[in-house]
């Protein structure tokens, strides 16, 4: 719908700047001038919210939902009284979740910046990508969550918590585990916990990973970095917040990490294969590389199967 | 021409300052035609800003280095590995048996281990299992996964069975990470500690193994230089 108005908007400001033209002075010629510019930025901005899924224009929750039987996708909204925010997540519950009395295992999904969970919906299309791995056998029945990050959506907060300003690791790695294991049934210990994430969030997947070792026993990084990127206003961005500082310079923990980029993304690959270059015992490496694809949509669509497949490889097993 | 190259930019900025430059020239002009040329003229300029614009900013982001990612083409496939086959798979009479593998006299064990297979692994043979490796605490067999009892003696050392996964590994159908090793003997703290990363969990609650999966989709890894 956006898109179209958008276009509509170009193409009439267009017509009109060259239809009117002559029978308006400066001011109005200006005005169209003006209106042209503004159409045609509306409508690049449009696209690129298209891409990112920064704005989603539509709900997702009518789409995702399965049969009765299959698997669902639920929202919900988790409020945070440790980290003080309160934001929507989307609950991935598996077909086997239906009926049985088990608790999960669970792996909370994480996005890239600028962005949405609803890119992990839409653009990966990852109910259909969790439904096919779980029926093959390649993955065990397990929960996942879709959190946002922030709750401004322009405010990029790399999962840290922001000295004087939003506490985003508190809420995902406090307020959303109390959540979840308030409402589903979820197995609660460490083993059975795991995280993952594309860009921005791969970054944020491995850094709560090396955080939160007590917490997490996997983390996979699609495209992620070794460094925030950002300034967290505590100085943490160049230690406690920087993966790179934290394997050279404090034990490493007993966890797993994978570590995925396209061979032609060059930020992320370099700073893959700098983290992957400071990984040793105990803590245990996976790679994979695809030969090209940049750092896109496509490319995490490419990593998304084997990234789950191996986190529940490596994640403790639906208890009965 | 490379997508995130100077060329093509140059190019898209050339045309884009061409095309202001035909827009202001036949603006006066056109006749009847008038309102079509000009509004064939914006639009081609604004495209054309915004192509150059694009351009620049994926040079410096690099979200599409190439004209195969813009395409959405990463040149490569996950592939599913072929399901594994354990050496005793097709020799097993009982679910419960001793295990004679060829480096069993390093081991220096009591006596060969004791494997006791889950319910279910041979009429699951795309399945690879966890593996329990009980250190002289003869237990019960744990669901869903390989259960190996084994006795050392005071000559077995962790370091001779450093070649017990990979001989587990050839025989039956087991996973090669997360397995749940129990015992309180030194040689079980020391085989935990010697193993590689991520395979074995001194005395973890069973019910925290991996479950039995398929095997999984994988891509190239990476060889990390060391």
């Amino acid at each position: 719908m956006s898109t179209a108005l958008t276009t509509a908007a170009v193409l009439i400001t267009a017509v009109l700047l060259a239809t009117v033209w002559n029978r308006t002075r400066v001011i109005g010629r200006s005005a169209l001038v003006v209106l042209s510019v503004l159409s045609v930025t509306a409508a690049v901005a449009v696209q690129v919210n298209r891409l990112t899924e920064a704005y989603p224009t539509q709900t997702v929750a009518a789409a995702t939902v399965a049969d009765d039987s299959g698997s669902r996708m639920l929202t919900v909204t988790v409020p945070g009284p440790a980290s003080r925010l309160t934001l929507p997540m989307y609950v991935y519950l598996p077909a086997a979740y239906r009926g049985g009395a088990g608790r999960f295992p669970v792996i909370e999904a994480l996005h890239g910046y600028p962005g949405t969970p609803v890119t992990w919906l839409r653009r990966l299309n990852v109910q259909s990508t969790l439904d096919r791995e779980i029926a093959a056998g390649r993955m065990a029945p397990t929960v996942v969550l879709f959190p946002y990050q922030t709750p401004e959506r322009l405010l990029d907060t790399e999962c840290t918590n922001l000295r004087g300003g939003p506490q985003a690791e508190t809420f995902l790695t406090v307020d959303v585990p109390a959540y979840v294991r308030a409402h589903y049934r979820v197995r609660t210990d460490q083993a059975a916990w795991g995280l993952t994430g594309y860009s921005a969030g791969a970054f944020c997947a491995t850094d709560l990973a090396l955080r939160h070792p007590g917490q997490y026993a996997a983390a996979a990084s699609l495209s992620g970095y070794a460094e925030p990127g950002i300034d967290v206003g505590d100085g943490s961005q160049n230690t406690t917040n920087n993966p790179a500082w934290r394997l050279r310079h404090l034990p490493q923990p007993p966890i797993a990490l994978w570590l995925g980029w396209a061979g032609d993304d060059r930020e992320s690959a370099q700073d893959s294969r700098r983290l992957a270059a400071e990984i040793h015992h105990p803590l245990a490496l996976t790679t994979a590389v695809l030969a090209h694809g940049g750092h896109s949509s496509a490319v995490w669509r490419e990593m998304e199967p084997p990234a789950f497949d191996w986190l529940s490889a490596h994640l403790a097993r639906p208890r009965a | 021409m490379t997508l995130t190259g100077w060329p093509l930019i140059a190019l898209a900025a050339a045309a884009t300052v061409a095309a202001v430059t035909v827009t202001v020239l036949t603006w006066p002009r056109g006749g009847r035609l008038r309102p079509v040329t000009r509004t064939a003229a914006v639009l081609l300029t604004e495209s054309l800003v915004v192509v150059t614009v694009g351009l620049v900013v994926n040079r410096h982001e690099e979200f599409y280095p190439s004209w195969s990612a813009l395409r959405g083409d990463t040149g490569t496939v996950a592939v599913a590995e072929r399901a594994r086959v354990g050496s005793l798979d097709a020799h097993m009479r009982s679910a419960r048996f001793t295990w004679r593998p060829p480096g069993l006299a390093a081991w220096r064990l009591a006596g060969p281990p004791t494997v006791t297979l889950p319910h279910g692994y041979r009429e699951r043979p795309g399945m690879a299992f966890p593996v329990v490796l009980l250190f002289d605490a003869p237990g019960r067999a744990t669901a869903d996964a390989v259960t190996v009892t084994l006795t050392p003696t005071a000559g077995t050392t962790a370091a001779a069975l450093r070649s017990l996964p990979g001989e587990l590994g050839r025989a039956l159908r087991v996973t090669a990470i997360g397995w749940d090793v129990l015992g309180d003997s030194p040689v079980a703290a020391a085989f935990v500690a010697q193993a590689p990363a991520g395979l074995a969990v001194l005395n973890q609650p069973v019910d925290a193994l991996p479950p039995a999966l398929a095997a999984p989709l994988r891509l190239p890894a990476y060889a990390v230089p060391r």
